[in-house]
């Protein structure tokens, strides 16, 4: 198999040489050699070696077409008015010629801009589609969610009862519409396997509150919505090409979800993307149906909350004009029920702010943190060019002294950096449209991930970014180098070691950049501090060798609690004879796993609190060996027994925040304590068991109430922990099969090992984490080129100074601690200058850190270290040469 | 500038447009393109870049010096047309004239210019 040479370079080639027989001519000949090379070094050589022939070859008869023309006008006299385009053509493939000519220091300033666009450009691509692409409803500013707030729980974004969102519905009048949603999970029975399927119920209005199309047949609207209204079902577009093949026949035709039937009556739009910030025992995946909420006459009493409220505004109605309002609103309902209402309030929050929420500080500190390697890059790629242009400076001298203007100088210089940056611009869009499909398809914990593409304004940005890189590079060092004349130039000649404002620049350029990554590195040290101490704290228990899997029932054979409780008992049991499994516990609302419910409490030795003022516990349903199983130590008192069953006394497990909260000091077994769930439900504490931290370290930790599943039963799934000896992931089709034998039209579903879970958990953080600390080690890498570059230079320029110190008697650690004391100087301030700054920005990272103050010194302090070691070893390696150059060659050099 | 002189049709040849057709002129049958670099790189012991030796061959095609022949493709050109270059009775002529010139200028000077 022969290979083809880089297509790309093949069809520039072409570009550049016209369709003609000899282009043929020209391209047959390099495939010809490229073949060889290949076979002589390597394909990636090969590779290279033919993109630099093909620019060489298409720049140099370019030209030399072009002089054959220019020759022919001058003489012919004619197509005046082109000249001025073909003059410029010549200079541009000068410039591309002076460029491919030096391929190392073209290549290493295109990888440096390349890498810098293309982390610029994922950022603000990642940025844009989370925070700047409008949401995709109509006028989406009008769009607001509306939480209940628990002023004294500080909770802010709390669901909403179905009675607070009925009375806002019909008695506010700043929104045009406003819809409920809840997000749940069905079983899809009758279709083959049965599947347990992410469900929104909602509101017919949320539908069109968030303009909602129908690919085919219709949406539900108000009379669907009504109680006894025939059961109706909306698929997404998704699953109605999954599961049916995206057959047009399936409007009409009847599902069985939940055991109970409904008629298809439409397909939603793909288009169409909503998801609900909780969800109550959702399956993890996208929504798939969607079927009417539907209230009874009591829901205008009742105070479980458990929906999302999204609103839109009137035309014209401000968001303080709403709030105004829905404050009113809440002050009436905590006069009408100071039960139920006390201490609740309303809070409203744009859309797009609901949908972003805490990730905003975090997407943008990472731009942040980009475009600092932007600047970085941008003074490295200075440094290389103005380098570079002192060793022009002979070419300059003379061109300025055979009459080329300081402008047509200029010109030339800026657009050799204007091809450098295009060339860099390029490469780092391609690199970025890779970055950006790997990021988006490991990132599920971005918002709006779908949003995020290289689109129209992601491209002008990276055009933006590459033009500012141009100016920023490429400006000082065409003034430097086109500023002097010939005589100066001549008078220079002597001089130690270059011209005392170009070194300043430079110097300055290199404190810049040192500050910035150091800026970074201090970043992402306290990150990676949060991080160390998220993984350090743990959740409360071993996540390792565990497995998590969830079972919904449904249909008519559940309809009663003890029949939900004995299917869970016989499945325990049943798994537990697994090979494999050492032991199996059951909860509803597996940590790690997302929202589960909480309820106001009291403790019945103690005087009852106000309503406004009743302490809040988080509560779960388990089987009594849930807690060997995660291995959560028991404090005080002991957990359910088997002796815990339906008719006997009511027993609650508490853990170890709640007791300490509620009896300082005391032992809280034997306590008693109520719920207001449904009845007064008053339990006696069995014992204490330690804190898990169920949505991830990060969780503030809060009274848990745990009660045996038997005894009291509000939910129609649990979740299984298993303990395996081995993979916990390869337990997963036993445990499906063990379901099947018990009931097969169960399904098995979010099986997956808890370590998974813990991960998930972290995610964000570890992205973040990960992200920066690759900007702060890419800032590192580039301010440590920076200061050898400038080290390196300055000493190359002070050899014959050096030569003559060592002729005199100067051994070889004064000339290294010489050089050495220059970067050092440069470290020193630049340190100074980057600690005061990280210290300035530190507070954006508020929101991110982790039991670690922003100001942390040790991090700051080890931080400096790192950069001032390898700071010294930049400036170390070139005091090394300059201290074994043999002075006589020195002195003789100049 | 002094090549440019030397681009101009029946005008006395350049330096590497000399060693051009002399390499052509080497090979019997005529000489691909990179038979006549080989050759030169060789024997004046410099580096020829392919984009002065293309544009040097067409402009001495232009100037009816060379004149060029198709010959067979191969697998390695991925189909792409291979020629052969021939020098003409022009170029031939041109050649004489300005070896010829330096062939004179140099008489009495072998002691100096040596055997190069």
């Amino acid at each position: 198999m022969l290979d083809r040479p880089p297509r790309f370079a093949e069809f520039l080639l072409r570009r550049l040489l016209g369709d003609g027989i000899s282009t043929d001519f020209v391209l047959g000949d390099l495939r010809e050699e490229f073949q060889e090379q290949v076979e002589r070094s390597s394909r990636g050589r090969a590779w290279l070696w033919y993109w630099g022939e093909a620019l060489q070859v298409g720049a140099r008869m370019q030209i030399e077409r072009r002089k054959y023309r220019t020759k022919r006008w001058f003489r012919n006299e004619h197509q005046r008015t082109s000249i001025v385009g073909e003059i410029m053509q010549i200079e541009l493939l000068q410039a591309i010629r002076f460029l491919t000519r030096r391929p190392a220091f073209s290549s290493v300033i295109v990888l440096t801009v390349a890498l810098a666009i293309a982390a610029t450009t994922v950022a603000f691509a990642v940025v844009d589609g989370a925070l700047i692409e409008p949401l995709p409803y109509t006028a989406p500013e009008q769009l607001v969610v509306v939480w209940e707030h628990n002023v004294p729980r500080n909770q802010e974004r709390n669901v909403v009862s179905s009675a607070n969102y009925l009375d806002w519905r019909e008695s506010a009048r700043s929104f045009s519409g406003m819809g409920a949603i809840l997000h749940s999970s069905a079983t899809l029975t009758g279709q083959g396997e049965p599947e347990r399927i992410g469900t929104a119920v909602t509101s017919a209005s949320l539908l069109q509150v968030l303009d909602a199309r129908a690919l085919i047949g219709r949406l539900y609207s108000e009379p669907d919505d009504r109680e006894g209204a025939d059961g109706v079902v909306v698929l997404s577009e998704g699953f109605w090409q999954r599961r049916f093949g995206a057959d047009r026949g399936i409007i009409g035709r009847s599902l069985m979800l939940n055991g109970t039937p409904r008629t298809v009556i439409g397909v939603l739009d793909r288009r169409f993307q909503f998801k609900p910030a909780f969800s109550f025992g959702g399956t993890g995946a996208d929504i798939e149906l969607w079927v009417p909420l539907r209230f009874g006459e009591s829901a205008r009493q009742a105070g479980g909350r458990y929906l999302q409220v999204v609103g839109r505004l009137r035309p014209g109605v401000t968001v303080p004009q709403v709030r105004a309002e829905m404050s009113a609103l809440a002050t009436r309902a905590r006069e009408r029920f100071p039960v139920r209402q006390a201490g609740w309030d309303v809070n409203l929050v744009p859309l797009r702010d609901d949908i972003v929420g805490e990730t905003r500080t975090m997407l943008l500190v990472i731009f942040g943190a980009v475009c600092f390697v932007l600047l970085i890059a941008c003074a490295n790629v200075a440094n290389l060019l103005m380098t570079r242009a002192t060793a022009r400076q002979t070419e300059m001298a003379v061109r300025s002294a055979l009459g080329a203007g300081r402008a047509r100088l200029m010109r030339q210089l800026l657009l050799e950096s204007v091809l450098l940056a295009a060339a860099g611009g390029l490469a780092g869009v391609l690199l970025a449209r890779f970055l950006l499909s790997a990021l988006i398809a490991s990132a599920r914990d971005i918002p709006r991930v779908d949003a995020i593409a290289l689109d129209g304004s992601v491209l002008g940005f990276a055009l933006l970014a590459s033009l500012i890189t141009v100016l920023l590079f490429g400006l000082a060092p065409a003034l430097q180098s086109t500023s002097v004349s010939a005589a100066g130039w001549l008078k220079d000649r002597g001089g130690a070691g270059g011209r005392i404002g170009a070194r300043r620049l430079r110097s300055a350029l290199v404190v810049v950049q040192v500050s910035l990554s150091l800026v970074l590195l201090i970043g992402a040290g306290l990150l990676i501090r949060s991080l160390a101490n998220r993984i350090a704290l743990g959740v409360g228990f071993d996540p390792q060798h565990l497995l998590t899997a969830t079972v919904g029932l449904s249909g008519e054979r559940y309809q009663e609690a003890p029949a939900q409780s004995l299917f869970f008992e016989q499945l325990v049991d049943r798994v537990r004879t697994l090979p494999g499994v050492s032991a199996v516990g059951a909860i509803t609302f597996a940590p790690l796993s997302g929202t589960g419910p909480a309820t106001s409490f009291w403790a019945l030795d103690q005087p009852r609190p106000t309503e406004a003022n009743l302490p809040v516990a988080d509560i779960r349903w388990v089987h009594r060996d849930y807690f060997r199983t995660l291995g959560i130590p028991v404090i005080a008192g002991e957990t359910f027994t088997v002796a815990d069953q339906e008719n006997a006394r009511l027993r609650v497990v508490i853990n170890q925040t709640g007791a300490t909260l509620l009896w300082p000091g005391e032992s809280a077994v034997g306590k008693r304590i109520a719920m207001p769930w449904n009845d007064t439900l008053v339990a006696e504490v069995a014992g204490v068991v330690s804190d898990v931290r169920h949505d991830g370290p990060d969780t503030e930790l809060r009274t848990m109430l745990y009660w045996e599943h038997r005894q009291l039963r509000a939910f129609n799934n649990m979740t299984l922990i298993v303990r395996t000896d081995g993979d916990p992931a390869l337990l997963a089709p036993s445990l499906r099969s063990a379901v099947s034998q018990l009931d097969a039209s169960l399904p098995l579903y979010n099986a997956q090992p808890m370590t998974q879970l813990f991960a998930d958990t972290l995610a964000r953080a570890r992205f973040a984490t990960i992200a920066l600390g690759l900007f702060a080690l890419l800032a590192l890498i580039l301010a440590a080129i920076g200061i050898y570059g400038v080290i390196a230079y300055a000493t190359q320029q002070r050899f014959r100074e050096i030569g003559i110190r060592m002729a005199l008697g100067a051994d070889r650690a004064s000339v290294i601690g010489l050089v050495v004391k220059q970067g050092v100087a440069l470290l020193a301030g630049a340190i100074v200058l980057g600690a005061a700054g990280a210290a300035g920005l530190s507070s954006l990272l508020e929101g991110l850190v982790f039991q670690v103050s922003t100001t942390d010194p040790l991090t700051f302090v080890v931080m400096a270290g790192l950069l001032g070691f390898v700071g010294f070893l930049a400036s170390w390696l070139p005091a090394r040469r300059a201290s074994r150059i043999d002075p006589v060659n020195a002195i003789r050099a100049e | 500038m002094k090549r440019s002189k030397n681009a101009e049709p029946g005008g006395p040849l350049g330096e590497f447009e000399q060693l051009v057709l002399l390499a052509t002129l080497q090979q019997r049958d005529g000489a691909r393109a990179r038979e006549i670099r080989a050759r030169i790189e060789a024997s004046a012991g410099r580096s020829v870049s392919r984009g002065a030796l293309y544009a040097t061959l067409d402009r001495l095609v232009e100037k009816d010096l060379l004149n060029w022949e198709l010959e067979e493709s191969t697998p390695a050109r991925g189909g792409l047309a291979s020629r052969r270059f021939l020098v003409t009775e022009r170029g031939l002529q041109a050649l004489r004239r300005s070896v010829g010139a330096v062939m004179t200028l140099s008489r009495g000077l072998e002691r100096l210019l040596g055997e190069a």
